[in-house]
């Protein structure tokens, strides 16, 4: 209320203010061994998770926002200093050229603790990640939602129809922790490979509902419209 | 263990084979994933899965080796015969004229009986011997097999005769024969009902007939008179329970030559009787006489029909060489089934003993006629023949003894006649000759018959009728008519019943003798009134033990039950490396 207004005119009047925050965003880049492995002939997925990242940074960079990149797989691999200012999109650039060795597998438990520690609280996190974790991400988000950081996910997919894969009798070999599966590719159980992969990400949207979190599936193989589309659609970039 | 082709084991030389095979089969192709995220489910199902450790690596090569060898031994035939107690099965197959009855269906109880002889003979196998045996004739037509193929082809030969038969006997028969076997036995008894008398304790009864209504012609002759015409009897029976109307027609040679109708009421019987005249008899060429029930048609149409042979063709002409002789003229001429022609003996020629089917001397020879047997035509000799002792002769010769029982004395009665002079004969050494009169030691009549060429024929009278008081009585003209009819061999013979004489099937059949006709057994098959269909007895191999015996096809469906094995396991995995 304003006070010596409703003193001068003896009438209430509300006084409304526009803080210009300085927000911090970090951008949380999954480089583990299933981002860089292709499935059979399809693109890698950590190549498309870096063009989103470079677009999400430019847009944070230009919005004057502090940006911190990190990579991360079984653990944090790095994290950068933050930086500000358009001037600074090069220096994200090279962040995003020079991955760090990573661990071969993908521990979210592992590394966003770490990552949230680095970065200021209130932070603006988006995780690009394919999402792929044996042991599951649920609780490491929910730490940084009670960090009071707001969460973006940017999940990374192959595309549905596994059409990377041949046909015919595989051993698959997971690339993160080696282990074997004999699979017969046929229609009939690619049918029902698509079915599984389909309730694990319905699972994880679901999840993102009930948090209020912003979620954006993009296929690896994706365009850059539809790619840019997809991260809109989600208010990724409005944030 | 025996094996019936132990050379099939020759074939483990390429179990080396199987297994270059299977090494060389292509392999699963290595995939890198990012991620079996996606495959949750199903690695964690694969990994639940019972383990059999280097088993599963190698579940492929040794179901195909199994498989392999489970073929091989099916390959071999094992013969278990050596381990299980063996089995004998006697089959009776009755094919006695009732079996050729027909049920509503037209089909007759000898076609099922023959189906169901044919599932029992398709058990023959190493440790179950079956034998097949028939009624009529009481004998094995199969022994003792353990092959069912060559009862399917005696079955498949078989067909039911129109004879009757005893299966009592048949039964007897094979128990006998089961009884110097080892292990168990059985006698399966196919037929149209079951027999009334009791049963041998291993024996089983199958009856398949029907019961159903029949006429039949239970009896039928012909007799020639001496009119020249022919008197055909029948006797026909009705084996059902209604009157029944009846129409039977008469062929010779297949021409209906007379027919008649009447009703025959039930289980009653009624003769027939048809003349036939001359004319028929002249115009037919074979004398094949068959009376058949035309209608109606019954169950039972082999008994429908029977069979006579009667004279048939030209009257047979006799050629009479005589100076005279107007009695034996006379007895002649009384026989109108004869045509009888005269001849002087100064017109004498040497064909007309070939010429004619008989040639009667009366005391009268050829110059060119030697004695002997190798003569041709058919001759009676009367007073003289070239057989006489020249200048030896009897004085009042007496008959002392005759036979009755030879066609040429049949009703001739020779006692008492009284002879005033007989010559004496010299009868060659070979066989064939027959006294049928004679005084004391001296033949009076005498025939002959050819035992290689039994229509060669000669009759002796060593005196001449007018030297005696034959001519005046009656037996001169049937000696006469006897003796020219044997001659001619014009007999007719009897008919016979399918079964009593060596023919088991009905209609007209060439012998060396001649034509004859044989009959079905009608009064004692015909009455299939009381057929009917079931099985009794008890055996102790009713139910056939195929597991063993067929070993060849449980190994064969082994194999394939491997195989689908094999399939099953390479697509739910348990094979990790199977790929094909």
């Amino acid at each position: 209320l304003d006070w010596n207004a409703y003193g001068r005119l003896d009438r209430l009047y509300t006084r409304l203010f526009h803080d210009e925050e300085d927000m911090h965003v970090c951008i949380l880049l999954d480089v583990s061994e299933s981002m860089r492995v292709p499935l059979g002939t399809l693109p890698q997925k950590l190549r498309q998770a870096r063009r989103l990242a470079a677009v999400i940074a430019h847009a944070s960079l230009a919005g004057q926002h502090q940006l911190s990149i990190g990579m991360f797989s079984e653990g944090l691999d790095s994290f950068s200093e933050p930086v500000r200012g358009r001037a600074s999109f090069h220096r994200a650039l090279e962040l995003l050229d020079r991955i760090p060795k990573p661990g071969r597998g993908t521990s979210f438990a592992a590394a966003i603790p770490g990552a949230a520690a680095a970065s200021p609280r209130r932070s603006l996190v988006v995780v690009i990640s394919d999402f792929l974790d044996p042991a599951g991400t649920d609780l490491p988000l929910r730490a940084l939602l009670h960090r009071r950081c707001d969460v973006v996910l940017v999940q990374i997919t192959d595309p549905l129809n596994m059409a990377g894969l041949p046909l015919g009798n595989l051993t698959l070999v997971d690339a993160e922790t080696g282990a074997e599966f004999s699979f017969d590719a046929n229609p009939r159980a690619l049918t029902e490979q698509m079915e599984n992969a389909e309730r694990r990400m319905e699972s994880l949207r679901q999840w993102a509902i009930r948090q209020g979190v912003p979620l954006a599936r993009i296929e690896s193989g994706a365009t850059d419209p539809d790619a840019l589309q997809a991260l809109l659609r989600a208010g990724i970039l409005v944030q | 263990m025996n094996f019936w082709l132990p050379t099939a084991f020759a074939f483990l030389a390429l179990i080396p084979l199987i297994i270059l095979l299977h090494m060389l089969r292509p392999r699963r192709i290595r995939v890198v994933v990012p991620s079996l995220l996606p495959w949750t489910a199903q690695a964690a199902e694969a990994r639940n899965r019972p383990g059999f450790g280097w088993l599963r690596q190698w579940l492929s090569l040794i179901l195909s080796i199994l498989i392999f060898l489970l073929l091989l031994l099916a390959l071999a035939q094992p013969d278990f015969a050596g381990w299980f107690r063996p089995r004998s099965t006697v089959i009776i197959m009755d094919l006695r004229a009732r079996m050729q009855a027909t049920d509503g269906n037209g089909s007759r109880a000898f076609d099922r009986a023959r189906d169901l002889a044919r599932s029992y003979a398709s058990r023959a196998r190493s440790t179950h011997s079956v034998a097949l045996m028939t009624v009529p004739p009481t004998a094995a037509l199969v022994p003792f097999t353990t092959e069912a193929r060559p009862l399917m082809e005696a079955l498949d030969r078989l067909e039911p005769t129109d004879a009757s038969g005893n299966l009592s006997q048949a039964l007897a028969l094979a128990e006998s024969v089961l009884g110097s076997r080892r292990g168990n036995g059985e006698t399966i008894l196919i037929t149209d009902r079951i027999p009334p008398d009791a049963l041998p304790e291993n024996a089983v009864v199958y009856a398949v007939g029907a019961a159903a209504g029949n006429s039949a012609i239970t009896a039928m002759d012909a007799r020639r008179s001496a009119t020249g015409t022919t008197q055909v009897f029948l006797l026909a029976r009705n084996f059902s329970d209604v009157p029944t109307p009846v129409e039977i027609g008469l062929r010779l040679d297949g021409r209906l030559v007379d027919a008649a109708s009447a009703t025959l009421e039930s289980g009653g019987e009624r003769n027939f009787s048809f003349v036939l005249t001359d004319s028929d008899l002249r115009q037919a060429n074979r004398g094949e006489l068959t009376a058949r029930i035309e209608k109606p048609v019954d169950a039972l149409p082999s008994d429908n029909s029977a069979h006579a042979v009667v004279a048939a063709g030209p009257v047979p002409k006799v050629l009479l060489v005589t100076r005279g002789n107007p009695s034996l003229e006379k007895a002649l001429a009384a026989d109108t089934t004869l045509k009888l022609e005269l001849l002087g003996p100064e017109s004498w020629q040497a064909g007309f003993l070939n010429a004619f089917p008989a040639v009667i001397f009366d005391d009268w020879l050829p110059a060119d006629l030697q004695p002997g047997t190798d003569f041709p035509g058919n001759a009676l000799y009367l007073g003289k023949s070239p057989w006489d002792v020249p200048g030896a002769t009897i004085e009042n010769p007496v008959v002392t003894d005759q036979t009755t029982e030879n066609p040429i004395l049949q009703n001739v009665q020779l006692a008492g006649v009284r002879i005033r002079q007989a010559v004496q004969l010299e009868l060659p050494k070979e066989s064939g000759w027959r006294t049928l009169a004679e005084s004391a030691d001296d033949p009076l009549v005498v025939s002959w018959q050819n035992p290689g060429d039994p229509t060669k024929r000669a009759i002796l009278l060593t005196f001449r009728p007018e030297n005696s008081d034959l001519p005046g009585r009656v037996a001169f003209p049937l000696l006469i008519s006897n003796a020219v009819h044997w001659l001619i061999d014009d007999a007719l013979p009897q008919p016979q019943t399918a079964g009593e004489s060596e023919f088991l099937q009905a209609g007209f059949h060439a012998t060396p003798t001649g034509q004859i006709a044989v009959n079905p057994a009608a009064e004692a098959e015909s009455d299939v009134r009381s057929a009917t269909s079931g099985i009794h007895g008890d055996a102790v191999l009713q139910t056939p033990h195929t597991l063993f015996a067929n070993l060849w096809q449980v190994l064969v469906i082994l194999a394939l039950a491997l195989i689908l094995t094999d399939w099953a396991a390479y697509h739910r995995r348990w094979i990790p490396n199977s790929g094909r």
